[in-house]
């Protein structure tokens, strides 16, 4: 058995076209803030709010002043997916858009447009390929493999 | 704004379960705790209204109702009730094996159920053995619950739920209705048989269909729209590493996504009327009605539960509808036609075939309808509001709830789930991941369907439910269920479906099933009930092969227990099961001959309802002979405790018998010249009896000892009539007897005796 035949079928894959930016009009740009206009019951102790309240005591609360790695990857995926809107914005267009970290709270890192290339060249859809480049293996999300 | 606040897990077509143990009549509340939720009626009821328009109660029973009705199913089906006989201890729902328990110990208690009502069970047990054992157990042996933990919809049932979503719910369904076939199959066998197993052959084919409606559960949940995708996780706990927080950290997760509306309409901390956008008729839905990728591969409109009423009116969802009520049919109709369809053909033509096609189970949502589903609106149908945010236009408003839904799901806390912090650090993780796919697909593929066919990624481990095969050990098992067997769920499956598993008990031990007749003690109902049942199958009327009623033949024709009646062929079959289990025909007893100084006595099984019973002398023994002699002065022939079993103080016996005397005189006590004849009740013990009252008779004995009436020899059958004293005996006695203190030295020979109970 050779390898000659995953090699190209890697280098196949690897090649597939991405798509051109598209950016037009405007867009509101998603806020920690809003989660506190969402009227949600208070959570534990008056802290956060009270999501899923739960039969035995279990429940799924807002800790709204949680600040990691995963919030950063929501905030970047946020803030793409509250600015694709096609046919005005497609998701290349707004990563060439969207506030570059550490310009704001919410931000993406530069590297999500690099790595959001790379995915889509490997084949994946749009969808997928934005996914994956902020919550996958090769996530462009700092201290994300962590 | 509002965003998601939801109470527990995915919810399906909506199921409902009213008690009245409160004691106040006419009033239900809900049921309370697991017991309840599996003994108690699941019908709706006044009084019950979600916060919308729609009156959609117990949608699952009226699913099948529908289907049984477009299917064709005998009137006599549809609508058609099963009383299933629990023998149980008091106070308790757990079916017992009265051969397991102490004699009389036992009691009956019925649970109702029309055969369309119990297509809600799987919303109130784990399965059918958990219902059968009234959720007594919890399955998840590792999750160390107490039975209403365990079987609380909004927490552990509903975290292991995945089955209720394709495709598990196709497999769990085919697991079931196989099952069904098999029970079916199993009274086809015994339709055959004489119009004296009527009764048993149609309350096999409720049993099986029964079986059926249980599985057609899965089935309609299959055409919700809300559980046309892949769920997380399996039925197993071994899916979330057998942790019990991890599967609830996963149904509740699922839930935000479907099932929410029926759980907020009802939560007293959310005011105002809620939304399930993945199974709400929302017209005003920027991103068009959820919908599903059908085989024909079209999209079409679908809604889900609560809102079967629009479903059913077609329309819009007449794809959908069509397709629901096929399969249903489908499914149903082979089902009964496996039967001997003794309650009369299908009134159409049926393609069951139509069930094992991609028709019935190919149907995925759309992108869009996730995307929709991951949030929800507030207000009723169909003035939903999406929910909102600052951009004007309301598709706009809905793309950036996506935006605000994934960032929420970043800061989500499972509180209370026993997560330890990796868990919770990868359900933040995967949740928000989850809300940007689902988010990022809605707007750029929304009607895809790749998400719902196993698209979505781990949640906690948990892969889509379509990863996942095979069935839990909790699941219910094919046949044969018999009600010996030693697994306790299986045990309970045999003692509440008795009639299917006639066939696969036609071999089994006769002397067990001899051993189920009463035999002493105080008779119960339930040992009665549970001997005919048994018995049934196998007995025939009569002393032996050479000497039998051939009208009644029995269903095990291999296997045969003889009655013992000398008075064959003029007995109804029903009768003499009836006295064979419990009435008091011997069956090698009756009159023999005793020892020179013991009393005559003759035993037989209780009788225990109103009815005559009659003694019987075995073929060939000579008749009762009551003989005197002058030293004994009285001669009893003792029925032993059998023959009062189930006569109450107060009652009235009516007691008949016939002589044929030696000697030609008559008794008269109140003279006290000469013998007296009568009955006599004690407790046991000779010589402390407490004689019994002959009424119908202006004179009667009350200076003696015994009580008895007038009487004398005669061939002619003679009546009197005896009350039971109040006095309740633990071992009683009822003796026959004679005494004559003056007259030695004849005999007087008791031909018959009748005892009937009015």
């Amino acid at each position: 058995m050779t390898h000659l035949p995953l090699l190209f079928l890697l280098s196949a894959c690897s090649n597939h076209e991405v798509e051109a930016p598209i950016y037009s009009g405007e867009w509101d740009k998603p806020t920690w803030d809003m989660l506190d206009d969402l009227g949600l019951p208070s959570g534990p102790d008056g802290q956060g709010y009270t999501v899923l309240p739960g039969p035995d005591g279990q429940e799924l609360w807002a800790d709204t002043s949680l600040r990691d790695e995963t919030t950063e990857a929501a905030a970047c995926g946020a803030l793409v997916l509250a600015c694709v809107n096609p046919p005005e914005r497609n998701v290349l267009g707004c990563l060439q858009n969207i506030p570059i970290c550490p310009e704001d709270e919410i931000c993406c890192p530069q590297a999500c447009e690099e790595q959001y290339v790379q995915e889509r060249r490997s084949g994946k859809e749009p969808a997928e390929s934005i996914v994956d480049a902020i919550w996958g293996e090769d996530s462009c999300m700092p201290g994300w493999a962590q | 704004m509002m965003w998601l606040l939801l109470v527990g897990n995915a919810s399906a077509w909506q199921s409902e379960c009213f008690s009245t143990r409160q004691g106040v009549t006419g009033s239900f509340y809900l049921c309370k705790g697991a017991e309840e939720q599996a003994t108690e009626r699941w019908i709706p009821t006044e009084g019950r209204r979600y916060k919308h328009a729609s009156t959609a109660i117990a949608e699952h029973w009226e699913i099948w109702n529908h289907a049984a009705q477009a299917g064709g199913l005998p009137a006599e089906l549809q609508g058609a009730e099963i009383l299933f006989e629990v023998y149980t201890r008091p106070d308790e729902y757990i079916p017992r094996h009265p051969a397991q328990e102490k004699a009389g110990s036992l009691e009956v208690v019925g649970r109702l159920r029309e055969i369309g009502e119990v297509t809600q069970l799987p919303d109130m047990s784990y399965s059918l053995q958990d219902w059968a054992r009234a959720n007594s157990d919890c399955p998840l042996d590792e999750a160390d619950l107490d039975g209403d933990s365990c079987h609380n919809f909004l927490g552990h049932l509903g975290a292991l739920n995945s089955t209720h979503f394709l495709p598990q719910a196709q497999d769990w369904y085919m697991h079931l209705h196989g099952i069904a076939l098999e029970r079916a199959e199993a009274c086809a066998a015994i339709s055959s048989a004489g119009e004296h197993y009527e009764q048993t052959v149609l309350t096999c084919e409720k049993q099986a269909l029964v079986v059926e409606a249980v599985a057609q559960h899965y089935l309609q949940d299959a055409w919700s729209s809300g559980h046309m995708w892949e769920r997380w996780g399996s039925p197993d706990l071994e899916t979330f590493d057998g942790k019990v927080a991890n599967a609830l950290a996963v149904g509740s997760f699922a839930g935000t996504w479907h099932g929410a509306k029926a759980v907020l309409d009802r939560s007293p901390l959310l005011p105002g009327q809620w939304d399930d956008p993945m199974c709400a008729h929302a017209p005003t839905n920027p991103w068009g009605d959820v919908a599903y990728l059908g085989t024909d591969g079209d999209l079409h409109p679908a809604l889900g539960d609560l809102f079967w009423y629009v479903v059913v009116q077609g329309g819009d969802y007449a794809h959908q509808l069509d397709s629901l009520t096929t399969c249903s049919v489908a499914g149903m109709a082979e089902v009964y036609q496996a039967t001997g369809q003794a309650h009369g053909p299908l009134d159409t033509v049926v393609d069951t075939e139509a069930l094992y096609g991609e028709a019935c189970w190919g149907q995925r949502v759309t992108n869009a309808a996730l995307g929709v589903g991951s949030l929800v609106h507030k207000g009723a149908t169909p003035n939903q509001t999406a929910f909102g945010g600052t951009p004007e236009s309301e598709k706009a408003r809905e793309a950036y709830g996506f935006a605000i839904a994934t960032l929420l799901s970043a800061v989500l806390v499972p509180k209370g789930f026993s997560l330890d912090s990796l868990s919770r650090k990868e359900f933040r993780r995967d949740a928000s991941e989850l809300h940007a796919l689902v988010g990022f697909n809605a707007k750029l593929n929304g009607k895809g369907t790749q998400l719902a066919s196993g698209g979505l990624p781990r949640l906690l481990g948990a892969e889509a439910n379509g990863h996942y095969q095979g069935l839990p050990e909790w699941a219910d098992p094919p046949g044969p269920w018999s009600p010996t067997d030693p697994d306790p769920g299986v045990q309970a499956l045999g003692l509440m479906f008795l009639e299917t598993g006639i066939q696969e008990r036609c071999d089994q031990d006769l002397d067990a099933l001899e051993a189920l007749r009463w035999s002493g003690g105080v008779a119960s109902a339930a040992d009665q009930a549970f001997c005919e049942r048994m018995v049934g199958p196998h007995l025939r009327i009569g002393l032996g092969a050479d000497s039998y009623d051939p009208r009644y033949e029995p269903i095990c024709s291999d296997n045969i227990l003889y009655s013992g009646h000398t008075n064959h062929g003029t007995l109804p079959f029903e009768e003499a099961l009836e006295q064979y289990c419990g009435g008091v025909v011997l069956q090698d007893g009756g009159f023999e001959e005793p020892e020179a100084s013991s009393p005559w006595t003759f035993k037989g099984g209780g009788a225990v309802g109103p009815g005559v019973y009659t003694l019987v002398p075995k073929e060939g023994a000579g008749q009762l002979d009551l003989g005197l002699n002058a030293s004994s002065g009285v001669a009893y022939a003792i029925a032993s405790q059998s023959l009062l079993a189930g006569v109450q103080g107060g009652e009235v016996v009516r007691f008949e018998f016939r002589m044929l005397g030696e000697t030609p005189r008559s008794g008269d006590c109140a003279s006290g010249s000469g013998p007296t004849f009568g009955l006599r009740l004690d407790d046991g013990e000779y010589g402390s009896g407490d004689a019994f009252r002959i009424v119908g008779f202006e004179e009667w004995c009350s200076g003696l000892e015994y009580w008895g009436g007038s009487w004398s020899i005669t061939p002619e059958w003679q009546a009197m009539e005896a009350k039971i004293p109040v006095q309740s005996y633990e071992d009683p006695i009822l003796s026959f007897y004679l005494v004559d203190n003056t007259s030695p030295d004849y005999h007087l020979l008791i031909d018959d005796v009748r005892l009937e109970k009015p």
